[in-house]
């Protein structure tokens, strides 16, 4: 993490909740400017180019995932989106439009400060190159330049379709991919009917890079959302 | 003279001659007919005729036979008047007249009779030796013979087209029945409606009992409708209908299938399957039903079957949409609740981890400002909470409210202290006239009633808009208007308010109201009318002239006014 304080916008309509975000993220190196509704968001980013936007889906006036989608035409900040729980359809279509993240209200401060640096980390990382196309952890580890993948140091054959939904998935480490856009970037196709496709190639995926399938460590499943690549 | 008697004798030999023909393949076809015919009238006849009685009967056939005598004598007194202008046989031809107009009304025996009874008073007044009975010969005895011939051969065409007129009759009569009963099934709702319907046709019709088995969830059930008591205990009839169920056809009395059983068991049939069996029960000694009998019973059997499958599918499209109802409830609900719980939790475990992590390092401002919110959001969750409860046993006749006479301004003031907090910003103005009668109120209830009201225009007015609560008497009411200044409501939403989880349109939420605020749970109106139905009360929604909205809630005042005591020693003032 920069010594520099990262410039995040909260847009949220709720006071008191971008009142306790003010309070607990200040102290925890972050700048906030913070807006009511969404064209006063778009405005702000707009002016002061932040580094990572904190928005919540229930918006008066225009709608959340509108934002999303303007702010996309011309930035690739960072987005982590906030809704209500339930309105996994909401989180989906968020996603979709190209926001990075979600949180569930009610949500804890400490687990949204984590989940922002990891935001942070990869837009700072996806700049750089070289970095992209190694995945580490404890026990498996994937080389995308050399097709190479190990589990415990066992070598691990992929099928075509599973390298790429696995390269599909590094490239946005961390980040939650809903089912449609799996889809779109493995399969080149946008069709409702295939959304099943991801889940069976996910399945498959997980019997050979998860120690153990049932409970998984790198491939977690975001519930009626998508997938996450734990980075 | 003769030769145009001969002449009349000869047209009337040609005429013998083709009915005759015709006569011959009248009896043949009548042959063949017969058991159909005759077991078609007796149907008809038990089905529609009480038996007459024994007098009446013998009173008929006297009529009947007194008339043909009366015809012959009447013929034999014009031949005796013209006797002695005109030829014996001219005579002949009176007698033919008067017994044919008879074998055209009557059956065959009597105009026989009267053919004899003919052949004798000719014989006896006219035939030489005149006024004794002489042996016939030659010409005179053909024409009697020819008479007999006639007279058979017309008899047989009268009868033989008044069968045919009476199955006619028969077939329409079966038809206008047919018509009747599905009318009135048509008209039917209800499974249990039908089937009475049904059974008591049949039993009034034909004097059969009936009942109906009815497969339903519960598997195969004897219907209430009908003589259910005598299938109850009608051995093997179970079995008979499960049979009947099973196979689609019919089974029992003069069926294929247990032949024995006393009653006969029908298929009530839809487009889908057998729904149904109907059994028919004749009386004792009955070997079987006449075909057209049968026919009738197993139409209505068929278009019972019908009117069941229609009220099937009646009965499941019902099911289906209410299920969707609920559902569409519940969703609603749901989502309404999530978000009134979720938004107030987030802001409290927000705010309390916030404290909790960096407190020490917060401004003294900061800090209240996370724990003001905190109290804040709790209390709101507080009354939500509230209100789902109330609203939960008000809608389920858990709540018994505890009627008692008190003044406005209790309930009222309650309200107004409890929401104090939030009003505070506002210019409040309150007109409660002293002389307002005491009203008979749950006290507890009729605070939530208000809390609820303020709350909601608290909510969908500006934080700076004016509050107007004002009360007075109008008739044999008290109205309490809670008025405000903020942007209304359309036309249409004046009512849908006040419905469970009405969320308020799009429009109206950008519009109204503190940011933050602008989603109702859909719970307080609803509330707040189910209160004000409960003290035999309304509450509705109106425009406020020069702007905003006007709640009105009216309450019945006691018949027996009693009023504050107006020297300011207000009972009310404890609880303001």
């Amino acid at each position: 993490m920069s010594a520099t304080e990262s410039l995040v916008l909260v847009i949220e309509d709720e006071k008191p909740i971008r009142c306790f975000l003010r309070a607990y993220l200040e102290r925890r190196d972050f700048q906030l400017i913070e807006a009511e509704d969404g064209e006063e968001g778009l405005a702000l980013a707009a002016e002061h180019r932040p580094a990572l936007v904190l928005l919540d889906l229930g918006l008066p006036g225009l709608d959340g995932v509108e934002v999303i989608r303007r702010l996309r035409g011309w930035s690739a900040t960072p987005i982590i989106v906030i809704s209500a729980r339930g309105k996994e359809q909401d989180k989906v279509d968020a996603l979709d439009a190209g926001a990075d993240d979600y949180l569930t209200k009610p949500f804890g401060v400490a687990e949204l400060a984590a989940r922002m640096r990891v935001c942070l980390r990869h837009s700072a990382t996806r700049s750089k190159d070289d970095q992209q196309g190694v995945y580490r952890s404890e026990e498996l580890f994937v080389d995308l330049a050399k097709r190479q993948v190990r589990l415990n140091d066992r070598e691990v054959r992929l099928t075509k379709i599973e390298f790429k939904l696995l390269s599909y998935l590094m490239q946005n480490v961390g980040k939650v991919v809903t089912h449609r856009q799996i889809l779109k970037a493995v399969w080149d196709s946008d069709r409702a009917d295939q959304l099943h496709y991801s889940r069976i190639y996910v399945r498959q995926l997980r019997s050979k890079i998860e120690p153990d399938a049932a409970a998984p460590r790198h491939l977690l499943t975001e519930t009626g959302v998508g997938y996450r690549l734990v980075g | 003279m003769f030769a145009s008697l001969g002449k009349c004798f000869a047209i009337l030999l040609i005429f013998a001659a083709r009915c005759g023909g015709d006569a011959f393949f009248v009896i043949l076809r009548g042959a063949a007919d017969s058991p159909r015919g005759t077991t078609g009238q007796t149907m008809i006849a038990t089905g529609f005729e009480a038996v007459a009685p024994e007098m009446s009967r013998v009173r008929a056939l006297l009529l009947r036979y007194g008339t043909n005598v009366l015809i012959v004598a009447a013929c034999t007194l014009v031949c005796l008047a013209v006797f002695p202008h005109l030829d014996l046989v001219s005579f002949t031809m009176v007698y033919v007249l008067g017994t044919v107009s008879i074998a055209s009304v009557c059956s065959l025996p009597s105009a026989l009779l009267a053919c004899f009874l003919s052949v004798l008073a000719y014989n006896y007044f006219f035939v030489p030796p005149r006024f004794g009975i002489g042996m016939v010969e030659g010409e005179d005895l053909f024409t009697m013979a020819m008479m007999f011939v006639v007279v058979i051969v017309v008899s047989r065409l009268t009868e033989h087209f008044r069968t045919q007129a009476r199955n006619a009759s028969a077939r329409e009569a079966q038809t206008r029945l047919m018509m009747e009963l599905t009318r009135e099934l048509a008209s039917a709702r209800g499974t249990d409606t039908l089937l009475d319907i049904a059974t008591k046709q049949i039993e009034r019709l034909f004097g059969f009992s009936a009942a109906a088995y009815l497969l339903d969830d519960a598997g195969l059930v004897l219907s209430r409708a009908g003589a259910a008591e005598d299938f109850r205990n009608l051995p093997d009839a179970e079995a008979a209908a499960r049979w009947v169920l099973s196979n689609n056809q019919p089974a029992g009395l003069g069926t294929g299938h247990m032949r024995q059983n006393a009653a006969l068991y029908l298929p009530m049939s839809g487009v889908g399957g057998t729904l149904g069996v109907l059994c028919v029960r004749p009386p004792r000694d009955a070997t079987g039903f006449p075909p057209e009998q049968l026919h009738v019973i197993e139409t209505l059997a068929r278009q019972v079957g019908l009117m069941l499958e229609v009220e099937r599918l009646e009965a499941d499209r019902m099911r289906a949409r209410m299920e969707i109802e609920a559902e569409r409830l519940k969703t609603s609900l749901l989502s309404s609740v999530t978000h009134d719980l979720q938004t107030p939790l987030a802001v409290i475990i927000g705010s309390a981890e916030s404290l909790m992590a960096v407190g020490e390092e917060l401004t003294p401002e900061e800090r209240r400002e996370l724990s003001e919110n905190i109290h804040d959001r709790a209390a709101r969750l507080s009354r939500l909470l509230g209100n789902l409860l109330r609203m939960t046993r008000l809608q389920s006749g858990t709540l018994k409210p505890d009627f008692q006479l008190q003044p406005l301004d209790e309930p009222l003031g309650a309200a107004l202290s409890l929401i104090g907090k939030e009003l505070a910003a506002r210019r409040v103005e309150v007109d409660i006239p002293p002389d307002l009668p005491l009203l008979m109120m749950d006290g507890v209830l009729m605070e939530q009633l208000f809390l609820n009201l303020l709350e909601n225009t608290l909510k969908h007015t500006p934080p700076d808009s004016p509050v107007r609560i004002a009360a007075k008497r109008v008739g044999p009411e008290v109205e309490v208007e809670v008025a405000d200044r903020g942007p209304g409501l359309d036309e249409a939403e004046l009512e849908k308010v006040f419905s469970l989880f009405y969320q308020g349109s799009p429009s109206a939420l950008q519009a109204g109201g503190r940011a933050g605020e602008r989603k109702g749970y859909g719970l307080g109106l609803a509330i707040c009318r189910a209160i004000a139905q409960v003290h035999g009360g309304t509450v509705r929604a109106e425009h406020r002239a020069g702007g905003g909205l006007v709640m009105r809630v009216t309450l019945p005042a006691p018949a027996d006014a009693l009023c504050l005591p107006t020297d300011g020693a207000s009972c009310a003032e404890g609880v303001l």
